[in-house]
């Protein structure tokens, strides 16, 4: 098992009402695996993946990963745990503006000891011609590859998507999508996208369905379609 | 609606603001206590002089003079004065006759001592804890003491004419009637001060030398103990103007710097205020909130804080100058200055950041273009062969050279500051350490009021000292003839080692003063008669003390005419038994390297304050260029957090490139030190016969460099921590709104 999550519950205290983002939810994940969450706006999916990603801690439960419990570390744990083990790619890209291209995607390789040639993921996301330019010389789509690139080149374990097509067009999706599903089957790196697009979960051969906070499906997809052909 | 911006701001980025008000605090602060002191100081002093008809002059003389005579004759006035120095203990009371028409004393509290009565001067009496009314014992016979007094001859209170500085818990004077003071007097000389106009006194010289044989004659230019406060005001007042101009300088840059960050970042903000149908006018006038805010709360308090703590720091002041502050003034114009300078800084760096916003169009401020023009324009390809981490730190240095500039600034000004204060202490120490007792190695030195032939002292050695001026100038250069083989005082070159006496020696800080080398010709005019000569200069020793030269006794004799074998005064290693009516003066080396020690509590007392306005100043500067710099990047921070990167080497690519600008800095303080005190050392002390050896040795360096590299690491800390607080999740969430 490679992602074990026990019994996790986080609540947010907003004035006098208490939200309640997830609740006792209880996962396993393997290794390798592309996994979809799917969710209307609101279910905790965001909350999810940030505590997958330990960019949050949950009140309540265990976030195993790779057999260490990542909700007892500390926060300069969690920072040594995001930089060894997980990339993430965002809806809004979150590109640091005043890099190029280039050295956005060195700031991740700089941090692993084994990642991957920045020249060769470059091309494969096909920016490598991009590579001198600033973020807000680059198309969405383009600013999406290169965050992809970002976070694959340092080849982490996991890497967790938040919509990543969610501000992009049908065509720049898809081929994000491809691109995710490449990396995926490529170097086996575990893959969990969270989306309320259920076109986008027919990519996947798992998929999570989530609700007000709770999982209320988790079903195995026997026919997953390649990204080239989802279509919405 | 709109006047609420400003402070939800201020109150946003708290820590900068703090930190700009601060400066602008400081240099009110600063600017207020130090013009405020100085003026005090100096209209007292003014109104001192002219009220108690300060000398002009004073000269010793061996018969009594026609003061009748004499003073109808040159048109002064001229009146003799009584003294006798009542030692009891380690302790010394110079008491002289009141005077009537030159020096009179100005009476600070009490009143003039009637008959049995005495009145001394106030730092005395506070060091050694008497107090007005209370009884003084003199021999046998008590004194009431009647009040306190300043004489305007003596305000720089040192015993002998030669120490650098005053010492009230062992040395004081006072006054008394001459009837009281009669049955003490013993002195061998006369002693008489006149006031007068005139340049030229040569004359009158000539006159009391062939009549009454004149032993000394010293104008008040001359005189130490008149001069060295004239000169430590003149000194101070330059450096306090300096120090609170910089300071000032400095926190308007860093607030302009802010201000335009500031402003920019709230772009989307102003742009959409503009398209709402505010005009320019009153969007410019919520956005000058902030300078106006800053000021507000910096300019007034500080220059308040001067005002009401100038009192302590007058006190201390003219304890050290011997000031009388008789009335205290209240110098409004000062403490205006102090609180509108900064304004007058403010408002226009303010302005401009805004209306330089406000000249774009709307569309433009909205998008806030200005941001990525800017960044384009940097590509630094040529760091390219630098590791990833140290590129991205050099990107952040050099595409805000103008923040890096205000550390460099900053940290060199506090790096002068700092080695102004601890090299003045270095330096009085080396004089007690070094050449007190590495070159001068008598304990006592005598001199007579006559030439003698005859030395009754085997182990005292001779000597001769005769007052000289340079010619055209005022400055005095004594010389002094000594033994050829002298072990009294070892004269030594550059490397230490001994040099032969032949020719004309002077001193390192002679030859520094006046630019002099080897074989260099030194044009003097004697002060006792007005001859002329001209000495080749034969070499120059490593000695600091004195703007003196030294010659061999009989090459000093024959050149300057004096009988063979003649000589003034002794140089002995143990205390002589000489009788006191053949003195004219003597001094007890133990004496002035006592008072060296006494002096040093004031002394490190400064360097205290010194230090606590380099350390802040240095803090402040640092922490409000980094905490801008980490507010600006607060969104790839939190990326990079996001990413897996530690506190610590985001704070050393965001702010590494800091470690550079303040060692820059550093490095630059030293030399500008050194230039300046070159300055205030020539030019401030041309005339004066003292010199003190202010250069930065390594030692002050160290100790500058580590107070200076504590601001640094806890201002990095405080940096470090705010680094810290930003949080990913929050960062990912004010993203999506
Ligand atoms: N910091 C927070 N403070 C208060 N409530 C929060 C906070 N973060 C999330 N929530 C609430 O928790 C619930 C789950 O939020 P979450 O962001 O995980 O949803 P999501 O599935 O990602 O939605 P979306 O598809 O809109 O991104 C929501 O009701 C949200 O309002
Ligand atoms: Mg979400």
């Amino acid at each position: 098992m490679f992602i074990e999550v026990v019994g996790v519950s986080k609540n947010y205290q907003v004035g006098e009402v208490k939200i309640c983002a997830l609740k006792d939810l209880s996962l396993n994940l393997d290794k390798g695996a592309l996994y979809v969450i799917l969710g209307p706006s609101g279910s905790g999916k965001t909350t999810l993946l940030n505590i997958l990603g330990g960019l949050d801690s949950p009140d309540k439960g265990k976030v195993i990963v790779d057999g260490e419990d990542i909700t007892a570390l500390d926060p300069k744990g969690l920072t040594l745990y995001r930089r060894k083990k997980v990339g993430f790619v965002f809806q809004f890209y979150n590109l640091v503006s005043s890099l190029t291209v280039l050295e956005n995607v060195l700031s991740t390789k700089y941090l692993s000891t084994d990642g991957l040639d920045p020249e060769e993921v470059l091309k494969t996301m096909g920016v490598w011609e991009h590579r001198a330019k600033f973020p807000f010389e680059l198309s969405g789509g383009e600013q999406q590859r290169v965050a992809i690139a970002r976070a694959v080149v340092k080849n982490p374990a996991l890497i967790l998507c938040d919509e990543p097509t969610g501000a992009l067009d049908f065509e720049n999706a898809k081929k994000v999508l491809e691109l995710l599903e490449d990396v995926n089957r490529k170097f086996g790196t575990t893959i969990i996208i969270a989306t309320h697009n259920v076109a986008v979960s027919r990519m996947s051969s798992k998929i999570m369905r989530l609700r007000s906070g709770e999982l209320v499906e988790f079903a195995e997809n026997p026919h997953p379609v390649p990204a080239k052909e989802v279509s919405w | 609606m709109l006047q609420k911006i400003p402070w939800r701001i201020i109150k946003r980025n708290k820590s900068q603001f703090l930190g700009i008000i601060l400066l602008v605090f400081l240099a009110s602060f600063a600017y207020s206590l130090f013009s405020i002191l100085i003026t005090n100081v100096d209209l007292n002093y003014q109104h001192f002089v002219n009220e108690s008809n300060q000398e002009t002059f004073h000269f010793i003389t061996l018969s009594p003079v026609n003061t009748e005579e004499i003073s109808q004759k040159y048109g002064i006035d001229l009146e003799e004065r009584y003294s006798w120095d009542y030692d009891f203990g380690d302790k010394t009371l110079r008491i002289f006759s009141i005077s009537e028409k030159v020096n009179k004393p100005l009476v600070s509290e009490g009143t003039l001592p009637l008959n049995q009565e005495i009145a001394i001067d106030p730092n005395f009496a506070q060091a050694n804890g008497l107090k007005v009314g209370d009884n003084f014992q003199i021999q046998d016979k008590m004194f009431r003491i009647s009040g306190f007094i300043y004489l305007p001859d003596y305000i720089y209170i040192i015993k002998n004419d030669t120490d650098f500085l005053n010492d009230p818990q062992h040395f004081g004077i006072a006054v008394m009637n001459l009837d009281d003071l009669k049955p003490y007097l013993s002195l061998p000389y006369h002693y008489y001060m006149a006031r007068g106009e005139g340049e030229n006194w040569d004359n009158l010289k000539a006159e009391l030398n062939s009549k009454y044989r004149l032993l000394s004659f010293q104008e008040k230019w001359d005189n130490f103990r008149i001069i060295t406060t004239e000169k430590k005001m003149e000194s101070a007042r330059p450096m306090a103007y300096l120090i609170s101009s910089i300071i000032l300088t400095i926190s308007s840059i860093l607030l302009f710097i802010v201000l335009r960050r500031l402003i920019n970042s709230m772009h989307a903000e102003i742009g959409t205020l503009y398209a709402l149908g505010y005009n320019e006018r009153e969007i410019t006038n919520v956005y000058l909130k902030f300078p106006i805010l800053t000021w507000l709360l910096g300019a007034i308090p500080g220059g308040i804080l001067g005002f009401l703590l100038a009192d302590p720091f007058i006190k201390f002041y003219i304890s050290f100058l011997s000031v009388p502050v008789v009335e205290r003034f209240f110098p409004l114009a000062d403490l205006l200055i102090a609180v509108l300078l900064p304004f007058v800084f403010m408002i226009p760096a303010g302005y401009l950041a805004i209306s330089s916003l406000l000249k774009r169009r709307v569309v433009e401020i909205i998008k806030g273009e200005a941001e990525k023009g800017f960044k384009q324009k940097f590509r630094f390809a040529f760091l390219d062969r630098f590791s990833f981490r140290r590129r991205l730190m050099l990107k952040q240095g050099l595409l805000h050279l103008s923040r890096e500039l205000v550390l460099i600034l900053g940290v060199a000004f506090a790096t002068l500051i700092l080695l102004y204060g601890v090299s003045a202490a270095a330096s009085l120490n080396n004089m007690v350490n070094d050449t007190y007792q590495n070159i001068f190695k008598y304990n006592y030195m005598y001199l007579f009021n006559n030439f003698q032939r005859e030395n009754n002292y085997p182990e005292a050695e001779r000597f001769t000292i005769l007052p000289f001026t340079l010619e055209g100038t005022k400055t005095k250069v004594p010389l002094y003839g000594i033994e050829q083989n002298s072990r009294m005082i070892a004269v030594r070159g550059t490397n230490g080692e001994r040099m032969k006496l032949e020719g004309l020696i002077i001193t390192r800080s002679l030859a520094d003063k006046l630019s002099l080398k080897e074989g260099d010709v030194l044009n003097l005019v004697s002060n006792l008669d007005g001859k002329k000569f001209s000495l080749k200069v034969s070499g120059i020793a490593d000695m600091y003390v004195g703007n003196s030269g030294y010659m061999n006794l009989e090459e000093f004799n024959r050149t300057f005419g004096i009988e063979e074998g003649a000589f003034l005064g002794l140089f002995s290693p143990s205390k002589l038994d000489i009788p006191q009516n053949a003195l004219l003066s003597s001094m007890d080396k133990e004496y002035v390297i006592k008072v060296f020690r006494d002096s040093a509590s004031t002394i490190e007392q400064m360097i205290r304050v010194m230090g606590l306005i380099s350390f802040f100043l240095s803090l402040t500067i640092i922490y409000v260029l980094s905490s801008l710099t980490i507010a600006e990047n607060r969104k790839p921070l939190g990326i990079f957090k996001i990413l897996g990167y530690k506190d610590g080497e985001l704070s050393s690519i965001l702010l590494g490139f800091n470690n550079i600008s303040f060692l820059v800095g550093f490095l630059l303080g030293i030399p500008l030190y050194n230039f300046l005190m070159k300055m205030v050392m020539n030019q401030v002390l041309r005339d004066m016969d003292f010199s003190l050896n202010m250069r930065a040795d390594f030692q002050s360096i160290l100790i500058t460099f580590l107070v200076l590299l504590l601001a640094f690491v806890l201002s990095k800390y405080l940096g470090r921590r705010k680094i810290y607080s930003i949080s990913p999740s929050v960062i990912l969430k004010e993203q999506m709104e």
